[in-house]
């Protein structure tokens, strides 16, 4: 892409900027933590929106494994980029990769195919300066870019005036004063189309030009610089003046990624990650400033001493006791929190336990008992308790936990993985013997305890068995409500999501080595191996890198478990049912259920959770260079503490037959389910939950995509008489004959509060549907208010539907171009220029116009499904606006309105055309599918009389908008009515969105 | 020195650089410090929490386990006056003895996909390369043993041709190892770096020299997304016999595929009994304030119950830097009458002259093993010693090591292995 730039001078003051990644979210103190050791309230930090130098501090290790170059995160966003978005937090980028200087001319590679159009991403490294000075940059780029050093921004070409003549490339210059060292940069790019380039070149300060001389203010009264070099002295920074981290790994993953421009539409809890700690607990700091742990494990003495291991080269045990602060019984010691080092020289301790009052450890290779049997607070006994799996030193090699259980000690092994696939290739034999993956693994084979497996161990005898196996990053182990055990495990190929385990004997859990082949392995019954996922934590939605389980003892989350989680950060809690998939297979019954957001707050991401006798949740912290961390944090350690504070939110989700029945923890507001939704629009309510669904499919990529993701119709909410439950009735589901493996539906609360009138503290929850219970939904018909009639719409297309746009070329054939030009509907000027593009979908082409339907209508019920993409102004309705017109005459209007829960005005999305305003915003947001169910009632016609208006019914995402509701009239400047059937138009409208409004599964009943 | 942010101010761009500027004018911006932090392998807190008595060994921790040299479960020792040993858990004897320093690599340590090795002098080792082809340099000539099909010497590594055809033979591009014996190995891996992303290599195992190549067989791991980027390829090598052979073949050729650093490498076990002899270590006992460790490891053999060793190693009283004496304490017991147990003792390595002397129990020496994996002329090989015990109880020995030891630290530390960055987690 070109644009012209201009060459007048812009002027400017200094501009501070935030990380760009995470655009107001802050991992600072938030309001109840409290101070180390004296559990007082901490003074909330202002939220560190400038990452200046001084609050930087360099990390020696970070420091010293710098490299030259600068590294590069990219971002797929899968649309055209008028300007530079702003990326959801808590997501992967798609590819990274090491430079030796900024000069890009072509394109990104990564993991997943190369980035070539509509990606964004940031350079990021540091500016080795040799002299003092100033120093002069010029970035230049075909889209966008901005250069920040220090957190300051000295270039940035997205503030050039456009309209003058200029180069063929933006340019933008500035200058900055730099000490010698080590600076910051950071380069926030994005590339529309066209070939991405982005270059910063330099001009350095004279050698002996003292900084003092050199800071002098540049502009004089002719508003000239004298000491500005020509254009011609930028040179290139060279790869000896930039510096990375060295031996990063970044988590990647595949698949557009969740953006926005301007105000981000979502908040915390809904929409994107929480920033607080959760309101039932307060945060407690307690270890004191100088003991930075990276938390590799976690377990409490008897004495009611926390025992941690840290992930570090000293591959430490530290016992930390007097950990409420109380007088201890050595009045020599200070008040407060003690830390003693019991052990050290582990190799990656990742896993600890306390079984008879002893310490056990799992490292590396190894389960270790420690001993201190001279009592003098250090272990001078190391004793092998079991070892002999493989371990190697590839970089996702790891052995996770130790779970002591029924008098058997658990742990699991990770696979060793290249750029992100697996290391190893069975060929003939398998890689360190690894067991149980083979495809033609007679069930009857035992599994070997090598990489990516459950192990069990005696720990009398350090007999070693796997007990399951098709693992790949297990990290996190844990016991469930029952005693069962449960275990989380990380995205990757074969794992199209992060997953939560209930581990059950010869099971198989996804992950192989065969990078082809489907899964395979089934019992003598025919029963398959793979046992499915008890919960799905969608990337960068819900988790990244899900860590340890622990069972919520006690109070209103009591059999729940909370998850760890390393770089999605914080907690995330999980309810679990156990779910048959018919009443007469209640033997079969498997664990399902539902994730929700939790807590953040937390000073690093999440990697272990131990309940301490004083009843606090105990959290520890880890981090690693790349992206293998939360928010670039390495360590932390700290406590939440149970208070009386409960907060409105999902309490849990269940299945039902005919929906999902919701329990909250406090009353909801009757009026989700009580309004009626024929209510004047600009006082309706906000449609109560919305409901999506999707599964995964695993192959031998990394990740996966959502497959068929789409709304679940809602055709009723009904509330409970306590007013703690509701139920949300799903006909789509009720009527499901075969449900896809590795569903997920996803709940959005839309406007829900309490009957208090308290917002909730998260308003979604991803439920795993392995099988659809065979449980009716409950018996609240009474208080139901009917928002849906009968004869809800459906996804399932009726045999006699005519599908005029399935996603074929072919299915172009049943549209013509409306002559006339866009939005005149006018005339049949031939074959539609229109493109179904490579995902099936039908593209807006502005510039052949609207599209009308080879055939005519009349009475009908119409389904289509449509992409409104980001950007546009709405002021000028250029925000992704199209429409479908019944008839040709009466529009439905498209926009890409913003899913708040203000009421939609006359001319947005879900509207009769500036007749009636959807009763309620329905509306996903920019950038999502969405759908309407239309059923058209035509005028009525006595000759050329008309002798009853038109009538519309739209369900939008499920939401009934517009109930029977008649149309008084043509709208906008669509043709006059006549009588007759006319087709159905697609419009082109003129918009500045980042690309063209598609349509999808377009089908029609005629009625 | 503090970092000071920038001043707001304003600053004009000159119009002639024919593109805008968002200018400042700051107060010089601080840098980070120029000089790196000394980083030691060391506490997590950044300060000491509770300090130990003493650090006399030099360094903290003084035992540790880590990945050595592509050993798993190795426990590490530093001895002091620059001493190292590197403990073999999986055959319960030492690995490596060395004078220098320990270069620390892997995920705790520079998040490298690579692993610890020693720096400095090696001293005494035990066998570790059963077969190893080095990498083409300049001027170097063909290596014995090995055949090459269609495979050139390329600058730092062996190109594949990409055509097979082109030379007449028609043959699929391919290097073939020289036979060795693989039955003296209790374990062995083969490994290798391959520069590719356009098809793996297949690499297949022989046991009956050449004649046939099913005995096992696996694809190499091509999963990158650069052209240029080496990727590491590591197996275990179940099969023995003593005439094996492995092959690499380019299955595809339509890219110059190349690979550098082949190796065969594994244990040999160490210690010789009646029958079928294996060892289970048991863990390690520290004293106070780092004033020495055990080994504990049983020996079993034939199907008589263990025989409990205890080994306690230190510096010898007589030991100075540039003289290194290494001391060994053993503790025997569960030996039955008649029954006895051979330790092999780790060879001399390069230059590293050893003298040994016991107490307790029988010190011998035997000539090596014909078979010379690094490829030593014979006048260069040492005796191997063996150190045989008959009795329970205590046994001694000492090993006086001549090697040329740098006078003054630090000792240059080896330069890093193939880049082995990247990946997703």
């Amino acid at each position: 892409m070109t644009r012209r730039v201009s060459t007048m001078v812009l002027v400017t003051a200094l501009v501070q900027v935030g990380p760009w990644l995470t655009p107001s979210h802050s991992a600072a103190a938030q309001p109840g933590t409290t101070q180390p050791g004296t559990t007082q309230p901490v003074e909330p930090k202002p939220a560190a929106a400038t990452p200046a130098v001084a609050s930087s501090p360099a990390d020696p290790r970070v420091t010293e494994s710098l490299v030259p170059g600068v590294t590069v995160w990219a971002f797929d966003i899968g649309e055209r980029l008028p300007r530079r978005p702003s990326i959801v937090a808590g997501q992967t980028p798609n590819a990274y990769g090491v430079f030796n200087s900024i000069n890009f001319r072509d394109r990104l590679d990564s993991p997943y195919g190369p980035l070539e159009d509509g990606f964004a991403g940031e350079v990021r490294g540091w500016l080795l300066v040799d002299r003092p000075g100033l120093h002069q940059f010029r970035l230049s780029c075909d889209d966008g870019a901005a250069l920040v050093i220090n957190g300051v921004t000295v270039a940035d070409t997205e503030l050039v005036p456009q309209g003058a003549e200029g180069g063929a490339r933006f340019t933008a210059t500035g200058s900055m004063d730099l000490a010698p060292g080590l600076h910051r940069i950071s380069i926030p790019f994005y590339e529309d189309q066209g070939q991405f380039r982005l270059r910063l070149e330099w001009i350095q300060p004279r050698e002996n030009t003292p900084a003092s001389s050199a800071g002098e203010p540049a502009n004089n009264a002719s508003g000239t610089n004298p000491r500005t070099p020509s254009a011609d002295a930028y040179a290139l920074i060279p790869p000896i003046n930039l510096r990375t981290e060295g031996g990063q790994t970044y988590a990647t993953s595949p698949g557009p990624k969740r953006w926005y421009f301007g105000n981000d539409p979502s908040a915390p809890g809904d929409g994107r990650p929480l920033e607080g700690v959760h309101p039932a607990f307060t945060l407690e700091n307690f270890r004191g400033p100088d003991f930075k742990p990276p938390v590799g494990a976690m377990a409490f003495l008897p004495d009611g001493r926390l025992a941690i291991t840290t992930w570090d080269p000293l591959g430490a045990v530290y016992l930390l006791s007097n950990l409420n602060g109380e007088a201890g019984d050595d009045p020599t010691q200070p008040a407060g929190v003690r830390v003693s080092r019991f052990a050290e020289g582990l190799a990656e301790p990742l896993g600890l336990a306390v079984v008879d009052g002893e310490l056990l450890v799992t490292h590396k290779h190894q389960v270790t008992r420690l001993r201190d049997t001279d009592s003098d607070g250090v272990a001078d006994h190391y004793q092998v308790v079991a070892s002999g799996w493989p371990a190697s030193h590839n970089y996702h090699e790891f052995s996770f936990n130790l779970v002591p259980l029924q008098g058997s000690l658990y742990l699991t092994t990770s696979v060793p993985l290249r750029s992100g696939f697996t290391n190893y290739m069975p060929g003939s034999l398998p890689a360190f013997s690894l067991g149980g993956l083979a495809l033609d693994r007679a069930s009857s084979d035992p599994l070997t305890p090598g990489p990516g497996t459950l192990l069990k161990i005696d720990p009398a005898s350090g007999d070693v068995e796997a007990i399951a196996a098709g693992l790949r990053a297990p990290n996190g182990l844990g016991v469930g409500p029952d005693g069962e055990l449960f275990g989380c495990d990380n995205q990757g190929c074969w794992l199209p999501a992060s997953r939560l385990n209930h581990y059950r004997p010869g099971r198989l859990y996804g992950h192989q080595t065969e990078p082809t082949s489907t899964p395979g392995g089934v019992t003598p019954e025919g029963e398959s191996l793979q046992e499915p996922a008890a919960a799905w934590f969608p990337h960068g939605e819900i988790g990244n890198s899900p860590s340890e389980p622990v069972l919520v003892p006690d109070g209103i989350y009591r059999r729940q478990l909370l998850v760890g989680d390393v770089t999605h950060g914080g907690i995330k809690r999980v309810f679990l049912e156990r779910v048959a998939p018919s009443a007469d297979q209640l033997q079969n019954a498997r664990f399902q259920g539902a994730v929700f957001r939790f807590s953040q707050g937390i000073e690093a991401g999440v990697n272990r959770l131990a309940w301490g006798p004083d009843g606090c949740l105990y959290v520890g912290g880890i981090g690693s260079n790349g992206n293998w961390n939360h928010k670039e944090t390495k360590f932390g350690l700290q406590r939440l503490r149970p208070n009386a504070n409960i907060p409105f939110e999902m309490l849990s989700v269940e299945s039902r037959r005919d929906g999902f029945l919701i329990t909250f923890t406090k009353p909801v507001d009757r009026a989700l389910a009580s309004a009626d939704s024929s209510d004047n629009a600009s006082t309706g309510p906000t449609p109560s939950i919305a409901l999506r669904r999707w599964h995964y499919l695993p192959d031998g990529n990394y990740g996966g995509p959502k497959l068929d993701e789409r709304p679940v119709l809602v055709d009723r909410v009904e509330i409970s008489s306590d007013a703690r439950q509701v139920f949300v009735s799903t006909p789509e589901l009720a009527r499901e004959r075969s449900l896809p493996a590795n569903t997920v539906v996803y709940l959005r609360l839309r406007g829900v509060q309490s009957a208090e009138g308290e917002k909730p503290w998260s308003t979604e929850a991803w439920y795993t549907l392995n099988a659809i219970s065979p449980t009716p939904g409950p018996a609240f018909r009474a208080q139901s208010t009917g928002q849906r009639e009968p004869g809800t719409p459906t996804t399932e297309i009726p045999p006699n539907a005519i599908r005029l746009s399935d996603g074929t070329p072919a299915s172009l054939a049943n549209w013509r171009h409306a002559a006339g030009g866009p939005s005149q509907g006018k005339g049949d000027s031939g074959p539609v220029r229109w493109t179904i593009n490579q995902r099936g979908e039908l593209e807006v082409d502005l510039a052949s116009g609207d599209i009308r339907s080879a055939e005519s209508f009349g009475d009908c019920f119409l389904h289509l499904e449509w992409f409104a993409p980001h950007g546009g102004e709405p002021a000028k309705q250029t925000n992704a606006n199209s429409g479908v017109k019944l008839q040709e005459r009466y529009e439905i209007q498209i926009l890409n309105t913003p899913a708040t829960p203000h009421p939609p005005k006359f001319n947005e999305a879900g509207s009769i055309y500036r007749q009636t305003a959807a009763s309620v915003n329905a509306s996903l947001g920019a950038g999502v599918w969405q759908t309407y169910d239309i059923r058209f009632r035509a005028p009525r016609w006595s000759g050329t009389t008309k002798t009853a208006n038109a009538r519309i019914t739209l369900w939008w995402n499920g939401v009934l908008v517009h109930d029977d509701v008649e149309v008084n009239n043509k709208t906008g400047m669509s043709p006059d009515e006549v009588p007759g059937h006319h087709p159905l138009l697609l419009q082109a409208h003129p918009t500045a969105a980042s690309g063209p409004v598609r349509f999808r599964n377009v089908w029609l009943v005629r009625e | 020195m503090p970092p000071t942010r920038a001043r707001r101010s304003i600053v004009v761009a000159s119009a002639a650089l024919g593109a805008c500027a968002v200018g400042v004018q700051p107060a010089p911006a601080q840098p980070f410090p120029v000089q790196p932090v000394p980083v030691q392998p060391g506490d997590a807190s950044g300060q000491p929490i509770a300090p130990r008595a003493s650090v006399p060994r030099g360094r903290d921790p003084w035992v540790f386990s880590c990945i050595f040299e592509d050993r798993a479960g190795t426990i590490v020792v530093a001895f002091g006056q620059g001493l190292f040993g590197a403990f073999n858990t999986a055959t319960g004897s030492w690995s490596l003895l060395w004078h220098g320093d320990i270069e620390l690599r892997g995920k705790v340590y520079d998040f490298s996909q690579d692993n610890s090795r020693a720096t400095g002098t090696r001293l005494l080792e035990a066998p570790r390369i059963a077969l190893s082809l080095p990498d083409p340099s300049a001027g170097s000539s063909p290596e014995s043993g090995w055949r090459f099909s269609n495979v050139k010497p390329g600058p730092g590594a062996w190109v594949f041709a990409t055509d097979p055809a082109r030379d007449g033979s028609g043959e699929a591009s391919a290097i073939t190892s020289p036979a060795f014996d693989a039955t003296p190995w209790s374990s062995l891996y083969v490994a290798f770096d391959e520069l590719s992303r356009r098809g793996p290599a297949r690499v297949e195992v022989s046991t009956d020299d050449g004649e046939s190549w099913n005995a096992q067989w696996f694809h190499s791991c091509t999963h990158s997304s650069k052209d240029d980027e080496w990727q590491w390829n590591f197996k275990r090598i179940e099969p023995r016999s003593k005439a094996m052979r492995i092959r690499f073949v380019q299955e595809q050729a339509s890219f110059a595929k190349q690979l550098r650093a082949i190796r065969v490498f594994g244990d040999q076990p160490a210690w010789e009994g009646a029958s079928n002899t294996r060892t289970a270590f048991r863990g390690y006992h520290v004293g106070p304030a780092g004033s020495g460790v055990t080994l504990v490891l049983d020996v079993f053999s034939g199907a008589a119950l263990p025989v409990r060793v205890e080994r306690t190693p230190d510096l010898d009283p007589g030991s100075t830097p540039q003289q290194p004496r290494f001391a060994e304490r053993f503790r025997v017991s569960g030996l039955r009458p008649g029954q006895s147990l051979t330790l092999a003792l780790p060879a001399q390595a390069g230059t590293t002259k050893v003298v040994y002397a016991a107490t307790g129990a029988r010190l011998e020496s035997r000539v090596m093993s014909p078979i010379d994996p690094l490829g030593r002329a014979a006048s260069d090989r040492a005796d191997q010693h063996t150190l045989t015990f008959v009795n329970n109880g205590e046994a001694t020995l000492v090993a006086a090591l001549l090697a040329a030891i740098p006078e003054q630290a630090p000792i240059p530390k080896q330069a890093p292995g193939p880049a082995q960055t990247g990946g997703t987690r």
